[in-house]
């Protein structure tokens, strides 16, 4: 399988201290094309302020590598189009220690976890976005696919910290994960909420698998409400976001334009036409329903209230961390997150907002539990 | 079959008839899937754009260095005496 989309030249021969990057990432002077034929001969102008901090941290880029088109096609499962990410295809061959990109849908996630690694899902807004190519803009957040979470935290360390040029940072503080001490609980054991809602028929074999290799917690559990509306809410914000930052695409400033046109129009809609692929062509019609004069109140303004009750539905005062087996509710709710192989399948615990140091120390020394 | 040449205008595509037919189909079970919205009372709950709850930061009004126009016009498609090229916009 060929990773890369775009390989450098180093004289580094892989693994530690290497990275790579999902080919929607900026590395000044070398192609961006987010998977898209639209941004097939676009050169990235800058470094993203994430590749800025690694390099400066010693970590060398090896390269950047094959993505779904704009990372879109997780959103919809009924086109069966298969899902491909070339940055955790390259991270379980030990070509590089981990991966950066913006699992925005949670489907490389799922994959990652698939392929035996774990996924760091920062939380929004502790690392910038300035280089990233924009697709869902209250969801992007660039996250780390690694091997190792002692590596995976390490990263995480590096590229989190406050950058002025991303207007969603948050405060002016590095996420220390690399020194994060042992969680102390002096009040109880640590806290795993496993919501029966959501784990149909196999919440007892990941309740033992968790319980087998975390050792001394506590199971609670609690009802992650409104989860039967995580799927079409995720749908339509995303879309809607989509359809928005995709309309800078129009073969003018940048990116694909048409070889024939007679007028402006023309020239807008052929571009955009030959060079967007199937599901960005879905993901572009339905966020113009959704923000449509007569769908507008009743699903854009609706998933975006029922956005704010999912959110305030989360109980963590009862629990340090909600375990559930799709990663699409820390995305909604900007929580951070670890997605990871358990037992045959994919689990992912959540956290806090800014509390990945409950993850780091409960997690980092295990194996793939 | 769901009538989407409306969307289509206001995406700016020009789909042919097997992908219409195609997207079409797609987009009409996703419509129907959405009506589970429908079962939530949202009255008094106030929208959640976005998760952080962000301030207007306004910065020191200091000239930074930007991009030069040659930077910028690398990645146009077609570009005349430094400037974007586009067709004529009046007839």
């Amino acid at each position: 399988m060929d990773y890369f989309v775009t390989k450098y030249d180093t004289n580094h021969s892989g693994g530690a201290d290497c990275a790579v990057l999902e080919d929607s990432i900026m590395k000044k002077g070398s192609p961006v094309t987010a998977g898209s034929r639209m941004l097939a001969d676009f050169i990235s102008p800058i470094d993203a302020t994430a590749v800025t901090k690694l390099e400066s941290a010693g970590v060398t880029i090896l390269g950047k590598m094959r993505m779904d088109e704009f990372g879109v096609g997780g959103l919809f499962p009924s086109l069966e189009t298969s899902s491909c990410s070339g940055a955790a295809a390259a991270v379980a061959d030990g070509v590089a220690a981990f991966a950066l990109c913006n699992d925005y849908t949670g489907a490389v996630s799922l994959e990652a976890a698939a392929l035996g690694l774990y996924y760091i899902q920062p939380t929004y807004g502790t690392v910038s976005r300035y280089g990233l190519v924009p697709a869902v803009a209250s969801m992007d957040q660039i996250g780390i696919i690694c091997k190792s979470l002692v590596e995976g935290f390490r990263a995480l360390s590096i590229i989190s910290g406050f950058d002025d040029k991303d207007g969603v940072m948050q405060a002016e503080q590095r996420l220390d994960n690399d020194n994060a001490q042992p969680m102390e609980h002096p009040e109880h054991k640590l806290r795993i909420a496993l919501p029966k809602n959501v784990f149909s028929d196999n919440f007892d074999s990941i309740s033992s698998h968790l319980l087998e290799r975390l050792g001394d917690v506590e199971i609670v559990d609690i009802e992650l409400k409104y989860s039967e509306l995580y799927a079409p809410v995720m749908q339509i914000l995303c879309c809607a976001e989509f359809s928005n930052n995709i309309s800078r695409y129009d073969g003018i400033k940048f990116g694909y334009r048409t070889k024939e046109y007679t007028s402006l129009q023309e020239l807008y809609t052929k571009s955009r036409t030959e060079a967007f692929g199937l599901e960005v062509k879905l993901a572009a019609l339905m966020g113009a329903l959704v923000l449509s004069q007569e769908n507008y109140t009743r699903l854009y303004d609706k998933a975006m209230r029922i956005r704010r009750l999912m959110r305030d539905a989360l109980q963590f005062d009862q629990c340090d961390i909600i375990a559930a087996p799709f990663p699409c509710l820390s995305r909604l709710c900007g929580l951070p997150a670890v997605t990871m192989p358990c037992g045959g399948n994919a689990l992912t615990l959540m956290v806090a907002p800014g509390r990945e140091d409950v993850l780091n120390t409960v997690l980092k020394d295990r194996k793939h539990i | 079959m769901l009538e989407i040449n409306g969307y289509e205008a206001m995406a700016m595509l020009d789909l042919d008839e097997a992908e219409r037919k195609q997207l079409a189909m797609h987009i009409e079970g996703l419509k129907e899937s959405f009506s589970a919205l429908d079962s939530v009372d949202t009255s008094g709950i106030l929208p959640l754009v976005s998760v952080p709850q962000l301030q207007n930061v306004l910065r020191e009004d200091v000239a930074d260095k930007m991009m030069s126009r040659d930077e910028i016009l690398k990645n146009a498609p077609e570009q005349y005496d430094g400037y974007f090229q586009v067709p004529g916009t009046l007839d």
